[in-house]
């Protein structure tokens, strides 16, 4: 009788343990599986990938700027680098007859083209333009107008105008703008934040930002924004585009993008807490405009935010990189520095890289196809 | 000549080497050494070959887009008689893709193998079952995986072995409902030398 208690006694404890180890077992696989992305499958992807062969001068570089005229793109490196529009060979582009510079600044209007060259130390020399594709080219005595003690950060032609930013060893930022006879102050000057960019709204106003405020204005008399609730906030911002109709977008280090419309601001939660990069608006398909916005987190690459159905795509999926293998293999972990089209081409967009240590380009190209209203993916250049 | 191949001939040469160089075995030739109770540690390096990948048809997804790759591996077995034994492995394995991408492997599962012959030459048949981490792009999937494996081992010493072993390995992925097309499985190829821990 003491056996028959005793083996009856000694099953539950042999089989507690098993049995809670199997159901602790099962749970972890549950959680496992759970945790795992079900829309992301690792031999599918790599199938779809292809193989990116580029110049090798975007290898490992950071593409800077891009311009163009009527039958060449231009690209900054360190050099300005050139391929006929019709050809696919870059090659370092002469400037004033010689090859042998460093460029701190490339802006174009379609026709006219603007390198700023600097010496050893990236202080500027000068700026030289060219209107017929770098054959003859003119300096513009840009250091008598903007000071000896001058860095160029950028160049920018915004509708037709050359704006020079530029800051001095005191780290005062400044802008400069061509008045068609000598640069002059374009209204901002002295400032102790770093200015990123300057677009037209497309009617009245050149929109500037610095890495803290927005300014608006015409040249001459660019100003700080006063409408109420823009996006200002010290070391926050990081780009701003525009659609050429009079609506401005600029993108913050918390998430946000600004929309301003109509005399007012208004923010758009593209990503919340997740530091954005420069923006583009993406015109085409015509039935679908997104805004394309740059990511400043590690994984870096962009995301495209579809405001009419306020959805955001990450990572490539069924967008303009048409699949995540193409993504992944052009984007991951390089930080966009700009996208940029060409003066009448909406159906040709560039992106631009920082590459950094990964061993691949720093420039892509993306084609619209009117007849299938789809994007190309991209490709190196 | 590659840095990779440098690479593969300067182990290659090493176990050469090893072999050649070791002068003590135990002794008897032919005898079997295992008992049970018996158990090993095993440390294995090599490369590890992208062979097909199949879709959620059956299909064959091709080209794969994988280039050859490189993995490592570490082994417990303890022994349940002369001739069978059981244990875990751990791994780490890494294919290159056309795109330029890197695909990870980490397998982590249960081994059973049959062991035949004894000193000096020892041969094995071997199973695995576990999970297996992929990450690719930062992206990540635990998913289950087999390997089948055969290997030829040489003992230096009485504790210590060295040999090569080769594995096909099925790497599958299982997604659910409407992704279910997603579904692919990988088939792999692994060799590798080592050396194994007697104790």
């Amino acid at each position: 009788m003491d056996k028959h208690r005793t083996r009856l006694s000694e099953k539950p404890f042999r089989r507690t343990p098993f049995i809670a180890g199997s159901i602790a077992a099962l749970t972890l696989a549950v959680l496992i599986f759970a945790g795992c992305d079900n829309t992301f499958s690792v031999f599918q992807t790599i199938a779809q990938e292809e193989k990116q062969v580029g110049e090798d001068l975007f290898e490992n570089t950071t593409v800077r700027a891009m311009a163009d005229d009527s039958s060449n793109y231009y690209a900054l490196l360190s050099q300005v680098v050139w391929r006929p529009k019709s050809g696919d060979s870059w090659d370092v582009l002469s400037v004033n007859s010689s090859t042998d510079y460093f460029a701190s600044g490339l802006a174009g209007d379609g026709t006219n083209l603007y390198v700023a060259k600097a010496d050893d130390d990236n202080v500027l020399d000068d700026i030289y333009t060219t209107s017929d594709s770098g054959t003859t080219w003119t300096a513009m005595s840009a250091a008598a107008g903007i000071g000896t003690d001058s860095f160029v950060d950028w160049l920018k032609c915004a509708n037709g105008t050359l704006f020079v930013a530029v800051h001095n060893s005191s780290y005062e930022y400044s802008l400069y703008y061509y008045d068609g006879s000598s640069f002059v102050s374009a209204g901002v000057s002295g400032i102790d934040a770093a200015l990123v960019d300057i677009v037209y709204d497309g009617s009245s106003s050149y929109w500037l930002i610095s890495d803290s405020k927005v300014y608006k204005g015409t040249p001459g008399s660019i100003a700080a924004d006063t409408t109420s609730s823009n996006p200002d906030y010290d070391d926050y911002l990081l780009g701003i585009a525009s659609d050429g109709a009079g609506r401005i977008i600029v993108s913050r280090r918390d998430g946000y993008v600004y929309s301003y419309s109509s005399g007012a601001w208004s923010p758009i939660t593209v990503k919340s807490s997740t530091k954005l990069g420069p923006l583009f608006f993406l015109a085409l398909p015509a039935s679908s405009p997104r805004i394309l916005v740059g990511k400043g987190v590690s994984s870096f690459g962009y995301m495209e935010y579809n405001e009419s159905s306020s959805t955001r795509k990450e990572n490539g999926s069924s967008f303009i990189s048409t699949s995540s293998s193409i993504y992944y293999t052009t984007m991951l972990s390089k930080e966009v520095q700009a996208f940029w089209q060409p003066t009448s081409d909406p159906n040709t967009l560039f992106v631009l890289l920082a590459s950094g240590s990964t061993d691949s380009y720093a420039l892509y190209r993306n084609d619209y196809t009117t007849s299938t209203g789809s994007w190309s993916g991209w490709d190196a250049e | 000549m590659s840095k990779k191949l440098l690479a593969v001939i300067a182990i290659i040469a090493s176990v050469s080497a090893l072999t050649l160089g070791a002068q003590e075995n135990t002794g008897n030739s032919s005898e079997v050494l295992r008992k049970k109770g018996d158990q090993s540690i095993t440390i294995l390096a090599g490369g590890f070959i992208p062979l097909f990948v199949l879709d959620s048809t059956g299909a064959l997804i091709s080209p794969s887009n994988m280039y050859p790759g490189a993995s490592f591996d570490v082994q417990y077995r303890y022994m349940l008689g002369n001739h069978i034994g059981v244990g875990g492995s751990i791994s780490g394995s890494f294919v290159t893709t056309i795109g330029g991408g890197t695909l990870f492997f980490a397998p982590i599962g249960a081994t059973a193998a049959w062991i035949g012959g004894g000193d000096p030459l020892e041969y094995e048949f071997s199973t695995e079952l576990g999970m297996n981490i992929m990450r690719l792009y930062g992206n990540g999937l635990i998913e289950p995986y087999a390997k089948l494996g055969a290997g030829l081992s040489r003992y230096v010493t009485s504790t210590w072995g060295i040999g090569a072993k080769v594995s096909w390995c099925f790497f599958p992925e299982f997604h659910f409902g409407t992704y279910s097309s997603l579904n692919s499985y990988a088939n792999f190829l692994e060799f590798s030398i080592g050396a194994s821990y007697h104790f």
